[in-house]
């Protein structure tokens, strides 16, 4: 088959001058032509295997950890749903009905092991961050299941005492669970920068109708990317 | 270099993709059958200095008698040198082995396809007058630029040209000697430098192919005939002390050589002229000792035959003015190798160190004059090339002396040993060496020398202008991956230095600063930098000498990113496991 040098050095992961040196120098099992790089796509593979290489098409996903693409409030939250009334008078009580709600995890041992890890967490330290508002997540990213990041959006059919640092009762429980350390940062980052705005804890308080709160979340998303992609690099 | 002609994939693009059609999963048999053709071409080329050479001594051999015969040597080395100077530009004109060794180390092994026919020519003109040079170094640059013209002429890439260069030289010292085994090993040995699959079998072919085109054009006659030898362990133990011998006698030519040519820079003469009277020299010499002139093969055969009845003091004479002729021919820009007359220095040290003890220890029985004659050889081959295995086989199978087989492995280790405790490298290396041009495959210096900075340069560097206040430099910080950040002209975009996140950590959390400090106050402005076409050695010893971990990269003055260790590291194990992984 034939690739551009630049795509080839790409899928090896190689700077584009070394793999034409390696080509003139004959280590590569590639013909050169003109921009053109020549070669057997299987005699590639077994060189790149070989050389404990890999070599990658461009196009195919690298094979890296989940989780990997962008990772947006707003993708996170349509992936983990909002939902209303949520019942409970107690934390293990509300935690319990938001797991419920939770369809990437199978009904019984998978839901029973997320909740545990939640109120796990939530012994150690309440995770009511004030202002009525609870981020209730795992302590290790959830690896039982190949779910991607998602946030689940509860709010309560009346506030409880979450042991919040304010001490405020809490009415919104944003659900994080992620798969990885990393997309768990992020998502958490990006969620504490929305919540310190007095206008986003007014505008939960109203209990914003679904689109309205996608389209918010949207809009925060973009806002933040335009602040210089910050979140990228945290 | 290579520019002398079009490839044949742009003459005739059909025969060539009909060629390589044949060859597209493996260049194995490619090799070969190319190997097979390099080889016969360099054993031609061989053949047609050696004629050359007979016709031309037979020429000269008339006027020997006259007193004027001692300038003709020195005709045949302005000649000579005349013709490599003016007609060839062949430049830094050498004894034809370095040459292959550096064009293999630095070019890939690619030679310029007058390459293959020049050395023949002037090597023809220096020895066939009378010079003290041998005829095998020219033969093998013409073999090597031979392979390495064909190996052009189908595209083919470094490795496999640096294969048919070998397979040149193997090709060409089989034919000359009729000796496939020394090509190989001397190809292996001091050309090539590795011993993998890929290069031994095409190397092998064309040593076959070369001594074969011999054979069927001259004959199949072994170059030096003599005697049967029977060796004792008293001849066993003695070859220790020829070794010592021809040790001595393999770093006083090597001295010699490079002695005599830089007292030739002194005379204040054009290279022709120089030559001339180095030759000139020379014929005096060789009117008191003919001993010493030309190639000296039909001195070797009488000594090896023990025809040489002489006493010791004529010998060391003949030795010693040997070693003159060549220094003064070769030093003074006559064109030759040092192959054949290290071996009539060897025979003749052989045969001085025989006369020696057959005079120190007279009652014991030593074996034939001849025998040691041979050891010798095998001991100054080694000893100067420092490639003990090329001189065990090149002796057994010049003379078929196999029965003298356990002294001559000795004599010719002892005399490597030793000569490398003297030189470290040998007269063929030393220059390349010292110039860092000597990389054999699988060294640290070869690996070194192929990276190039472009491969190891990282670009995600963020840049800053100096009249940002910390402030502003703390949100590009935020973004950047690195603790480095190059200072340019917001105008021109110049490098103008560098800001490390580890000087300025005190800074970064006293709001305080943020408005009133300025980049130009924190910057580094006398940071030191690499440019793309630095050596990464050269880089890397002064990152050592620094205590630098990584360095800025500055082209025509403007940043283009940081190389540091660690890359270096990263890039390194690859370029290791890809050039150590094939064969």
């Amino acid at each position: 088959m034939e690739l551009e040098l630049a795509k080839l050095a790409a899928g090896l992961s190689l700077a584009p001058a070394t793999v034409e040196r390696w080509i003139r120098q004959g280590r590569l099992p590639v013909r050169q032509k003109g921009g053109q790089c020549i070669f057997s796509l299987s005699s590639l593979q077994k060189w790149a295997v070989a050389n404990r290489m890999t070599f990658v098409l461009p196009g195919q996903a690298p094979p890296g950890e989940p989780g990997n693409q962008a990772d947006t409030l707003s993708d996170a939250m349509l992936r983990g749903g909002i939902f209303y009334d949520t019942e409970g008078d107690t934390i293990e009580a509300v935690l319990h009905s938001a797991v419920s709600r939770i369809h990437w995890f199978e009904e019984g041992a998978q839901k029973q092991k997320l909740l545990e890890s939640l109120l796990a967490r939530e012994q150690l330290m309440s995770t009511g961050i004030g202002r009525g508002v609870a981020i209730p997540h795992p302590r290790q990213p959830i690896e039982m299941i190949a779910a991607p990041p998602l946030i689940t959006v509860c709010f309560l059919r009346a506030p409880i005492d979450y042991h919040a640092l304010d001490r405020q009762p809490v009415f919104v429980l944003f659900v994080l669970v992620c798969p990885s350390a990393k997309s768990h940062l992020r998502l958490l980052a990006r969620l504490s920068y929305c919540l310190r705005e007095e206008t986003f804890v007014d505008f939960l308080r109203r209990i914003p109708a679904n689109d309205t709160f996608y389209e918010k979340i949207r809009e925060v998303d973009s806002r933040s990317d335009g602040h210089g992609k910050s979140w990228e690099r945290i | 270099m290579g520019k002398d002609m079009k490839p044949i994939r742009r003459l005739f693009p059909r025969f060539y993709a009909w060629v390589m059609f044949f060859f597209r999963f493996d260049d194995r048999l490619m090799l070969i059958i190319f190997g097979a053709l390099v080889g016969s071409c360099s054993g031609l080329a061989a053949l047609a200095l050696h004629h050359g050479l007979t016709a031309l001594s037979g020429l000269i051999r008339g006027y020997r008698p006259f007193w004027w015969s001692f300038v003709l040597p020195g005709v045949g080395a302005a000649l000579s040198a005349l013709f490599v100077d003016k007609l060839f530009r062949e430049g830094n004109a050498g004894h034809g082995v370095p040459e292959v060794v550096y064009s293999v180390s630095r070019f890939g092994g690619l030679m310029r396809f007058r390459s293959s026919f020049s050395p023949l020519i002037s090597s023809c003109l220096t020895i066939g007058s009378g010079g003290s040079a041998g005829p095998e170094a020219p033969v093998v640059m013409s073999g090597a630029a031979i392979g390495s013209n064909i190996a052009q002429l189908f595209s083919f890439n470094e490795r496999q040209r640096i294969t048919l260069v070998g397979c040149g030289t193997a090709g060409a010292i089989a034919a000359i000697f009729n000796a496939p085994i020394a090509g190989l090993v001397f190809t292996i040995e001091v050309i090539v430098g590795e011993w993998s699959a890929m290069n031994i079998i095409p190397i092998a072919v064309a040593a076959v192919s070369g001594a074969q085109v011999c054979r069927l054009l001259q004959g199949n006659q072994i170059a030096f005939t003599r005697l049967q030898f029977a060796t004792d362990i008293t001849d066993t133990l003695s070859a220790l002390g020829l070794a010592v011998i021809t040790a001595a006698a393999s770093i006083l030519l090597t001295r010699s050589l490079r002695i005599s040519h830089r007292l030739s820079l002194y005379a204040p003469a054009p290279v022709w002229l120089r030559a001339a009277m180095g030759g000139c020299m020379v014929g005096g010499i060789g009117w008191f000792l003919p001993q010493v002139l030309g190639q000296g093969y039909h001195s070797i055969q009488t000594v090896v035959q023990g025809g040489f009845s002489h006493g010791l003091l004529l010998v060391s004479l003949v030795v010693l003015g040997k070693i003159l002729a060549t220094a003064i021919t070769l030093g003074w820009g006559g064109f030759g190798g040092i192959f054949a007359p290290s071996l009539v220095i060897g025979s003749f040290s052989g045969l001085m160190f025989y006369r020696f003890i057959a005079w120190a220890w007279p009652g014991i029985a030593w074996a034939d004059e001849g025998c040691f004659a041979l050891l010798g050889m095998a001991g100054m081959i080694s000893g100067i090339l420092q490639a003990p295995l090329t001189g065990i086989f090149l002796i057994v199978e010049i003379t078929g002396g196999y029965e003298v087989i356990l002294p001559l492995i000795l004599v010719s280790v002892i005399s490597t040993t030793l000569c490398h405790v003297f030189e470290p490298a040998s007269y063929y290396m030393k220059d390349l060496v010292e110039k860092g041009h000597f990389l054999r495959p699988r060294t640290d210096a070869r690996v070194l020398a192929d990276l190039r900075v472009a491969e190891l340069v990282e670009t995600d560097c963020l840049p800053v202008t100096k009249e940002m206040n910390l402030g502003d430099f703390i949100k590009i910080m935020q973004k950047s991956r690195r603790n480095f950040f190059p200072v340019e002209d917001a105008a021109t975009g110049a490098f103008l230095g560098m800001v490390r996140l580890d000087d300025i950590r005190e800074y970064l959390f006293d709001p305080l600063l943020y408005e009133t400090v300025f980049i130009e106050q924190i910057m580094d402005s006398r940071v030191e930098t690499v440019g793309l076409e630095d050596d990464v050695s050269g880089i890397l010893s002064r990152m050592d000498a620094g205590h630098l971990f990584s360095m800025p990269v500055v082209a025509d003055g403007r940043f283009v990113g940081m190389i540091s260790k660690a890359t270096l590291l990263d890039k390194y194990r690859y370029e290791l496991m890809v050039q150590t992984g094939q064969g």
